[in-house]
């Protein structure tokens, strides 16, 4: 996966980062709209040091495309957890948006795409991510 | 029969880690004669084809089988595959008295990196329970009333533990 060296897109903080949530992240909490959220397994980097990814809201909302289209192709218990922007950086996350340009099979949000960097490592850190990010759609 | 090897973790979840003074605890795992789990003899099973244990399982244990089988990759990038000894001390810690015994039942969740965490959420308290492929154990918890949080290794701050603990309470 490439990420596009275009002019970068200013982020407002009053937007939303749309992470895809696996089935496997999905806990139970009352606290959560739906009784359900994304743990804070899901708001990591990967273990090669790639920054979370996320699709920047206000971009698909630019390409006719809807929450629903980030997990697009995905199997039934996926879902889209909305994390604020204004989230990220209270959590000293800093969100670039990174077009992803070149893969083999792409994708209607890639140009949507952002990376999410800075340390994740706390728990508490996540846990917090997590709880103020409802999961906004489910692929039944 | 398949001969899997078979390795007693380095760590161990037992009661004696999350329960101090104040919290009743039954009879804990120190010092018993380690033996293979329920998980373990389902997954031996399980590798000459019978499937009638892992149906057996409850829910929580259902869960930990599905971890016990992601391998490397398995989130379609870089995530490692969970170390046996790993799920077999998470297996034992679940099915304890003193966690089976709470009302609230906690969900089982891969990390990226290979390890487990455990999760409880109420209206009251979040506490997040992870056992790392490091071999180190660690919590989070949140008084939800108070705002308060606490992060640390396991068998740290055993008052914050027992806490949420009580929280998450007692079957009746």
């Amino acid at each position: 996966m490439e990420s596009s060296g275009a002019s970068p897109v200013p982020i407002s903080p009053d937007d939303r980062a749309l992470r895809r949530i696996r089935p496997l992240h999905i806990v139970s909490d009352p606290k959560a709209v739906g009784g359900l959220r994304a743990s804070a397994a899901a708001f990591d980097d990967d273990t090669d040091g790639s920054p979370m990814s996320a699709y920047l809201q206000s971009i698909l909302e630019g390409l006719d495309l809807a929450d629903a289209n980030v997990v697009q192709g995905k199997a039934s218990g996926w879902a889209v957890a909305a994390i604020p922007v204004q989230t990220l950086i209270d959590e000293e996350q800093a969100v670039e948006h990174a077009q992803v340009t070149g893969t083999p099979i792409p994708h209607p949000c890639d140009p949507a795409h952002v990376s999410v960097r800075g340390v994740k490592k706390p728990k508490s850190r996540r846990d917090r991510i997590s709880k103020a990010s409802p999961l906004v759609y489910f692929v039944r | 029969m398949t001969d899997l090897a078979f390795r007693p973790p380095r760590w161990r979840l037992t009661e004696d880690t999350f329960m101090p003074a104040g919290v009743s605890s039954l009879a804990t795992a120190s010092g018993r004669d380690y033996r293979p789990s329920r998980l373990h003899t389902s997954l031996v099973r399980h590798e000459i084809g019978e499937l009638t244990d892992v149906l057996r399982l409850d829910p929580a244990e259902r869960r930990l089988d599905e971890l016990a089988r992601l391998g490397p990759g398995w989130d379609g990038e870089t995530a490692r595959a969970i170390n046996p000894s790993i799920i077999e001390a998470v297996h034992d810690f679940i099915v304890s008295k003193a966690i089976t015994s709470l009302s609230v039942h906690p969900d089982l969740v891969p990390s990226l990196e290979g390890g487990i965490l455990i999760e409880w959420h109420t209206v009251e308290v979040d506490l997040v329970i992870e056992a790392s492929p490091s071999g180190e154990a660690s919590y989070y918890f949140c008084d939800n009333e108070t705002g308060k949080e606490v992060e640390e290794s396991l068998g740290k701050g055993s008052d914050d533990i027992a806490f949420a603990f009580k929280k998450l309470g007692l079957q009746q």
